[in-house]
């Protein structure tokens, strides 16, 4: 899983300074505080739309709590693209590994939901941009005991509504002269 | 609700306090006292409103006249009692209010000077308020409105300024709409940033519009720009600007208003204010009797209006010259001068080179017809024939002494041929005294362009094919060696007579026309030739003294012409003489005395030496 998530961290970072014309990355200051890496990929493809991709992994090292969340998903800009309010929906997938309370969730989670926000221009090439959304989830996992190789409890499968995304992040137009 | 007392009174307080200010505008009515106009006593100054006239020579206290039977009389200054009534100093006039409501005026050089004193109570001078009072003059028709007097207090005019300032500040504030679009009316600041990044070579900001730039998404300046303007500010400004009259509405309740005669600002009123108002009106036909009334309104700073009631009218009478006119009508004259020149040119024709005069018909007719002439003139009843001058005229051919002696000589015999026709046919009618003189005149280019010019043959000379000299000779030099004789006439008493006829003078009638309807300039260019009484009218109302003195002087001495003298005399400071003139005038005619009240300058000589009818 490692693995996996900084190849897609390379892929973003090279394929950003080879292919892309406009496109940004930015960085999730809201979610920083529970993972180290927030980035997210924006491709623009026209005047008005825009494709994202969007890693937050947190590896176990910084607290209890290792969880990797990948998301793809399409922005629909008002006016124009990182110049104003945009919505948007996407789809989510993650892996847990989490420490709650009295217990241990370890599992994966699908799900989808929309998004919108609003982006300023700063200069001549960061944005600050704050979105909000809603989704829905499919969550699946083993529920065990607190503490080191706690005990097996049992296992959750089910659908819930959560926020899909939360973030005030800072964004930075690469390739643009 | 504890509280539902206090915030009743609370709201009847703040209620009365608004609309209060605006009661207090009536605050004066229970103290029942109104602002008066008066006249003046003009006992203390001279009869003119040109106080700069110094009285040089009439510092003498007394002095002797003859009146009209020879006598002589003695004038004294009289000495004036103070007078009783509002006694407020004021700084030209010892201005003493007397309560007379009728006054006369003189009318002068067509102009009439009416003055008045308006007095304010001090209860109408409030702080918050301004007083305007418009004086009215009611003349036969018509009515003149002058010019108003405005006296506002302190805190009136501070909320008048407030108030333009207000509009001002509000004209300020809207921002010009075709001036600087882009950095009044857009986000200018993202503007810039967004066009740096995504329109880069768009020089908008620099003034300079691309309506065909587009970058790779299909952007144009023009969505860029209206997408950053500042929509709301524009509204408002357009709302600005079609309210700017409603706005000078409610800013300024009271504005300035232009062309007062008096405007001013009175701090502290310790008693009531006296204003003396003065005013020049061209006098016209109808003026016999002009009212003035005053009108007065007391305004609020915030524009409220209350009218305020005047005490009574004045009526002021006009004296003019014109009563004097003379109206005994005037015929045609026609005057018969004392000299008079008669001439007559004959034909006779000489011989050349001869002063004998043949015997054709054709002289016989010219003979006959100077004997008729000659008696002709003498026949003429009223002269006689002083000198005779006969001139003979030659033709150019020959040498100048030659001419010259045949010329005299020629004379010489007509003048023999005169002199027997006198001596034969009218022996009884012509004295002695005759004396008959010879002129030579040798005839010159001159003389035959002269006849050449009357004469038909003219064309002919110039473009005909004749020979012009023998033309000439044969035709025109005859006519140049005619004889001129000329009588001189006088009337036999020397005196020039006027004759008058029975027509009525329609240009003397047309003049006392245009003198009664007081156009005195028409009237005098058509009386100036007649130099009579009317004539020095017209000189009079002009304000030409001098001339008009002359033509007095000349005229035959009545009542009429020794009043209108007295008011010259009056009128160029000689007091001695026209007491002098006066005095003969009413004894010569009593009723003049009560003329002269109505006259200015007659009515402060018989103030200041004290004069009564029966002295």
């Amino acid at each position: 899983m490692k693995r996996l998530a900084l190849l897609f961290v390379c892929l973003i970072c090279i394929s950003a300074y080879s292919i892309a014309q406009n496109s940004t990355i930015a960085y999730n200051l809201l979610a920083s505080t529970f993972s180290p890496i927030n980035i997210e990929y924006n491709y623009i493809a026209s005047n008005k739309i825009s494709v994202y991709a969007n890693v937050k992994y947190n590896p176990i090292s910084f607290n209890n709590r290792k969880y990797i969340i990948l998301s793809q998903g399409v922005k629909y800009w008002l006016w124009h693209q990182n110049a104003g309010f945009f919505y948007g929906f996407g789809g989510n997938y993650s892996k847990y590994n989490i420490e709650l309370k009295r217990w241990r969730y370890q599992g994966y989670s699908v799900g989808m939901g929309c998004l919108a926000g609003y982006s300023k221009i700063i200069n001549y090439k960061t944005n600050v941009e704050i979105s909000a959304g809603l989704g829905i989830y499919y969550i699946n996992n083993d529920q065990f005991l607190k503490g080191l190789c706690g005990d097996f409890e049992r296992s959750n499968s089910k659908l819930c509504i959560a926020p899909y995304q939360l973030s005030i992040s800072i964004v930075r137009i690469i390739n643009i002269r | 609700m504890k509280y539902k007392s206090t915030i009743l009174a609370f709201i009847i307080i703040i209620s009365i306090s608004i609309i209060g200010c605006d009661i207090l505008i009536y605050s004066d009515i229970t103290k029942k006292e109104l602002p008066t106009i008066s006249h003046l006593d003009r006992s203390m100054s001279s009869y003119s409103l040109d106080y700069s006239k110094n009285e040089s020579d009439n510092d003498i206290k007394s002095f002797i006249i003859k009146n009209s039977k020879g006598e002589d009389v003695l004038i004294n200054r009289a000495i004036k009692d103070s007078t009783t009534g509002q006694m407020i100093a004021h700084r030209e006039l010892n201005g003493i209010v007397i309560s007379a409501k009728s006054h006369t005026v003189s009318e002068r050089e067509g102009i009439i000077n009416l003055d008045f004193m308006i007095s304010i109570p001090q209860s109408l001078i409030k702080s918050d308020c301004q007083t305007i009072f418009k004086p009215l003059l009611v003349r036969g028709k018509d009515t003149i409105r002058l010019r108003s007097i405005a006296l506002s207090g302190q805190n009136f005019y501070k909320a008048q300024k407030r108030g333009y300032a207000k509009y001002e500040q509000y004209l300020n504030s809207i921002i010009p709409e075709h001036e600087n679009e882009i950095e009044n009316f857009t986000y200018i600041n993202d503007l810039i940033i967004f066009l740096d990044r995504y329109l880069p070579q768009s020089k908008i900001l620099e003034g300079k519009k691309d309506p065909e730039l587009k970058n790779e998404y299909g952007l144009t300046e023009e969505e860029v720009i209206n997408y950053y303007k500042k929509w709301w500010l524009i509204k408002r400004n357009r709302k600005k600007i079609e309210q700017i009259p409603q706005a000078y509405n409610k800013y300024i309740k009271t504005p300035y208003i232009k062309d007062l005669k008096l405007d001013s600002i009175v701090r502290k009123a310790n008693g009531s204010i006296l204003y003396h108002y003065t005013q020049q009106l061209n006098s016209s036909e109808k003026t016999g009797k002009i009212d003035l009334f005053l009108t007065g309104v007391l305004k609020n700073s915030r524009g409220l209006t209350r009218s305020i009631k005047c005490s009574d009218s004045l009526t002021y009478y006009v004296s003019s010259m014109i009563n004097f006119i003379d109206t005994t009508p005037v015929y045609y004259k026609t005057i018969v001068p004392i000299k008079i020149d008669e001439s007559y040119t004959s034909d006779i024709s000489f011989a050349q080179n001869s002063a004998i005069i043949e015997s054709s018909d054709k002289n016989n007719i010219e003979i006959n017809n100077i004997q008729n002439k000659i008696l002709a003139i003498s026949q003429l009843e009223k002269y006689k024939i002083d000198s005779i001058i006969i001139t003979a005229n030659t033709s150019p051919e020959g040498s100048y002494k030659i001419n010259k002696d045949l010329s005299q000589n020629r004379a010489y015999t007509v003048k023999t041929l005169i002199d027997s026709i006198l001596s034969n046919k009218l022996k009884d009618r012509i004295s002695n005294n005759i004396t008959i003189r010879c002129h030579s005149k040798i005839g010159t280019q001159n003389d035959l362009i002269s006849i050449l010019e009357n004469n038909e043959d003219r064309e002919l000379l110039l473009y005909g094919e004749i020979d012009q000299k023998r033309l000439i000779q044969e035709r025109y030099y005859p006519k140049m060696r005619s004889v001129k004789i000329d009588f001189n006439l006088s009337k036999i008493d020397n005196y020039a007579d006027t004759i008058y006829s029975n027509q009525l003078d329609t240009i003397y009638i047309q003049a006392i026309d245009l003198l009664k309807k007081r156009d005195y300039n028409k009237a005098l260019e058509l009386l100036k030739d007649y130099r009579d009484l009317n004539c020095a009218i017209a000189y009079m109302s002009l304000a030409r003294d001098h001339s008009a003195l002359d033509i007095l002087n000349s005229i035959k001495d009545t009542p009429t012409s020794h009043y209108l003298k007295a008011i010259i005399y009056a009128r160029l400071n000689n007091e001695k003489l026209a007491v002098e003139n006066f005095i003969i005038a009413t004894d010569q005619n009593p009723s003049l005395f009560y003329r002269a009240i109505l006259d200015p300058e007659i009515s402060f000589i018989i103030q200041k030496y004290n004069i009564h009818p029966n002295e």
